[in-house]
């Protein structure tokens, strides 16, 4: 089991030099000069010189990639174009923020989705299931931003619940912050959590063992619950795992809409203003996020499934 | 016993998960200060503000963009200061000064002048804080005229001047130019720019990047205590939700309000619209270097083909106001040339005067912004009216300006602020022949009139002589026709009605010592 932790974190380095080597090239060979970027239309052409050299970017690229890519190596990802401030100290400034914001998003996916799947599954092609069903496509398409803003009309700005935007400073202030935008990044991911939910426990719920389980005279909630669920997990933790991922690289949309001051709006930002240190920080600590995620949900695989644990032994 | 596992680990990953909230809660309670605690009497103590953007950087000699500044303008304070209302010159932290000869300032720094740390403000800071904007080649461009400073006491400094520079005294009031402790900066310029320590109404307490900046009255500041105790800037990206959070109550003031979302402010009993002109002009460069931009009757034909009301009124909807000249009318140095014409008829006659009586094919380029692709938009089936065949070419920021320093365009639709608030700035970069290219002139124009106008504008200390040179140089540049001034663009601000005092700056640096919000 340590060896394959191991082997999976040591996966980590090929991973994060082919993330840097794309990341690096495609924003240094996109046209536009960040000098030019960074001082904007009114400076003079001598200010532009004296920022390029500043920040190296006279140098031949491949020479500035050999350098980065040392530097990373030791611990050091730099400045940022735009403020001067460390890239590594920015990130993980940000990084719980958006933490609470993906944690919060899951549970409310993982509160809707799985109930509302398994009871999908189990009332198949009945007016439940149907309107899940609907309810669930309309989770999938309807854009963030687009149902964020309805909810701060509606909660914030005509009830006059929740504040409409902000992340607010500790406990109830918090928690009354987190719940517009935890529904926005909940229900989108919530309904491919009922999706999935509900196609895995249709797959087990005509095994031979679930009849067996039910001739024995088990209870309902016991085939439910030990025999269906536990059977339909893997691809349930598969797709939560996924989205967990996905929500701590930072929710681009959510985040903007909402004023939360999280790694995605930081990346957004950095795109724009082609902070390339920046941006390059903020997707190195993504994909070791997303690594990571995924490493973790392999590991409940385990949990869940005895039969996979074993093959980790090996 | 399995089962016993399996529900402890179940437990203990929902307590993780629990903790992890309340250790990221309590992060968040310790730095946090108590916002919305009222002050005794009938003012509020905190006044919190909404904008689009996170300061870009603290230190005044770095974060030049508009996000930065109107914070940083709250912390530091510059030698002198241009009153909003007015526009006339106002000491600062330079009680007095006087022009010694062409090229020489000598300024008395007012005495009592405390930084945030309690240190005197001396001469010494001053010239300091000159030569380091002077090398800072983000803000060097407002500055570069100064040549040398000297310290002649604590009190007193000269400031000598590469040539004579007649706008010298504004350009010292760009917050760009601010006022730092030597000592400060000297000791951990890093330090300092998390940690920025000024002379201002307000002094730095905290900025969550991203989120907000707190700041906190400075009971020593010079001209007395501001009036509202905290100040709190909240960034709220997203326009729509700056005004949400206005009619919520959640901030007291928004910066910039959406054009869309200025009737729902102007119809709400509780809150006000603050709406006025910006020192920021939109406009057209045809290169003169390139056919037929050569001819004078073709940019004429191109200037009188555009219905620049129609634009303000669908573009801007309605925020804005027909520009007359590359310069707008807050800035010193205006004068008014007359407005342009929309006259498409006679815009035909002069392109057939000029040879091309079927049009020709042209392009007009812009950078990747919505507002301003849209504007290009509307002026190329403007310009197809007509008969010219123009396409619009998006470009990304750095390569658009590239690419028009080179003098690759037939038009650019670009937009200027005049940042020191003097005409100077704009005429001397957008028309002087020694700017050509991506110091600013991108119309390529060399006309011995216009430099000598523009000279004796940028030399002249006689206020009257630089008026008049204006005046001529705003008609003889109308007659030119090198750029097509579209419109200026409206600044905004939304406020609950229980705030009081605030004016607004028509460049967006609005100070808010004076202002107050009523419980």
């Amino acid at each position: 089991m340590y060896k394959y932790v191991a082997k999976r974190l040591l996966m980590l380095i090929p991973v994060l030099l082919g993330v840097t080597f794309i990341v690096f090239f495609i924003l240094n060979l996109s046209p536009g000069d960040p000098a030019a970027m960074i001082l904007g239309d009114q400076a003079s052409a001598e200010a532009l010189e004296m920022k390029r050299e500043e920040l190296g970017l006279n140098d031949p690229l491949l020479v500035r990639y050999v350098k980065y890519i040392w530097d990373m190596l030791h611990g050091d990802l730099g400045v940022s174009y735009k403020n001067n401030l460390s890239v590594w100290d920015q990130v993980i400034d940000r990084f719980p923020n958006t933490a609470i914001l993906a944690v919060a998003g899951i549970l409310v996916a993982l509160l809707i989705g799985i109930p509302t799947g398994i009871i999908s599954a189990k009332k198949q092609y009945t007016a439940i299931d149907n309107c899940s069903m609907i309810l669930a496509l309309i989770g999938v398409a309807m854009p963030n931003f687009w149902f964020g803003l309805l909810m701060v009309i509606i909660f914030a700005l005509k009830l006059g619940w929740l504040p409409s935007q902000g992340m607010g400073e500790g406990g109830i202030a918090l928690l009354k912050s987190l719940v517009l935008p935890a529904l926005t990044l909940g229900t989108g991911s919530a309904a491919m959590i009922t999706r999935m939910t509900r196609s895995s426990m249709l797959e087990v719920i005509r095994q031979d063992y679930i009849s067996t389980a039910r001739a024995k005279g088990v209870s309902e909630k016991t085939i439910t619950y030990r025999h269906m669920l536990r059977n339909a997990m893997i691809p349930i933790v598969t797709a939560v795992g996924l989205q967990f991922g996905t929500l701590l690289g930072g929710a681009m949309l959510t985040e903007t809409v909402f004023s939360w001051p999280g790694l995605g709006r930081l990346m957004v930002d950095s795109i724009k203003s082609k902070d390339i240190p920046m941006v390059l920080g903020s997707v190195i600590f993504l994909a070791i996020m997303f690594t990571v995620v995924n490493l973790i949900v392999d590991l409940i695989y385990a949990f869940i499934d005895p039969r996979i644990k074993s093959q980790y032994k090996k | 016993m399995k089962n016993v596992v399996k529900k402890g680990i179940a437990l203990s990953m929902t307590a993780a998960m629990i903790c992890s909230m309340n250790v990221f809660a309590a992060e968040a309670t310790v730095v946090g200060n108590d916002v919305e605690t009222v002050a005794e009497g009938e003012y509020k103590d905190t006044l919190i503000w909404g904008q689009g953007a996170d300061v870009t950087s603290m230190d005044p000699h770095q974060g030049k963009e508009t996000p930065a500044v109107e914070v940083t303008d709250q912390i530091f304070d510059t030698l002198t200061v241009v009153n909003p209302v007015t526009n006339e010159v106002e000491p600062q932290i330079a009680e007095s000064w006087e022009q010694t000869s062409d090229t020489s300032y000598t300024f008395k720094i007012r005495q009592g002048i405390k930084f945030h740390d309690g240190s005197d403000l001396t001469a010494e800071d001053v010239k300091f804080s000159i030569e380091r904007a002077i090398n800072s080649a983000a803000v060097s461009y407002v500055i570069d005229f100064v040549d040398s400073v000297e310290v002649v006491d604590d009190y007193t400094v000269i400031v000598n001047l590469k040539a004579p520079y007649a706008p010298a005294l504004r350009n010292l009031s760009v917050p760009f130019t601010a006022i730092v402790p030597k000592a400060v900066v000297e000791a951990d310029e890093e330090g300092f720019r998390q940690h920025p320590i000024g002379s201002g109404p307000y002094k730095f307490v905290e900025w969550k990047q991203g989120d907000s900046v707190k700041l906190e009255a400075f009971e020593d500041y010079y001209a007395g205590e501001a009036a509202t105790k905290n100040l709190v800037m909240k960034v709220i990206p997203e326009a729509a939700q700056r005004t949400i959070a206005l009619e919520t109550g959640e901030i007291d003031l928004a910066y910039d309000i959406l054009p869309n979302d200025i009737s729902k402010i102007e119809e709400n009993p509780d809150l006000t619209l603050y709406d006025a002109p910006s020192l920021t002009c939109y406009y057209i460069s045809m290169n003169m270097n390139k056919e037929p931009f050569n001819i004078p009757e073709v940019r004429e034909a191109i200037n009188l083909a555009i219905d620049r009301e129609l634009l303000i009124e669908t573009i801007a909807c309605g925020a804005g106001q027909a520009a007359d000249a590359i310069i707008a009318p807050a800035v010193y140095g205006y004068v008014s040339p007359g407005a342009y014409e929309y006259n498409p008829e006679k815009a035909r006659e002069l392109l057939a005067e000029a040879g091309y009586a079927s049009g020709f094919d042209t392009s007009i380029w812009v950078n990747d912004n919505q507002t301003r692709i849209e504007a290009c938009q509307a002026i190329q089936a403007m310009l197809m009216d007509i008969g010219i065949n123009c396409s619009v070419e998006v470009m990304e920021f750095g390569s658009f300006i590239q690419a028009t320093s080179n003098g690759e365009h037939d038009m650019g639709y670009f937009g200027w602020v005049t940042s020191t608030r003097d005409a100077d700035y704009t005429y001397y970069s957008l028309e002087h022949s020694s700017q050509q290219g991506p110091a600013g002139n991108r119309t390529f124009l060399a006309d011995p009139e216009v430099d000598e106008l523009v000279e004796i504008g940028r030399t002249s200390t006689d206020e009257a002589v630089r008026m008049d040179a204006y005046g001529k140089l705003s008609v003889k540049l109308k007659e030119i026709n090198n750029n097509a001034p579209i419109y200026y663009n409206n600044i905004t601000a939304g406020s609950s009605n229980k705030v009081e005092n605030f004016v607004m700056d028509p460049i967006g640096y609005h100070k808010l010592d004076q202002v107050k919000v009523l419980k």
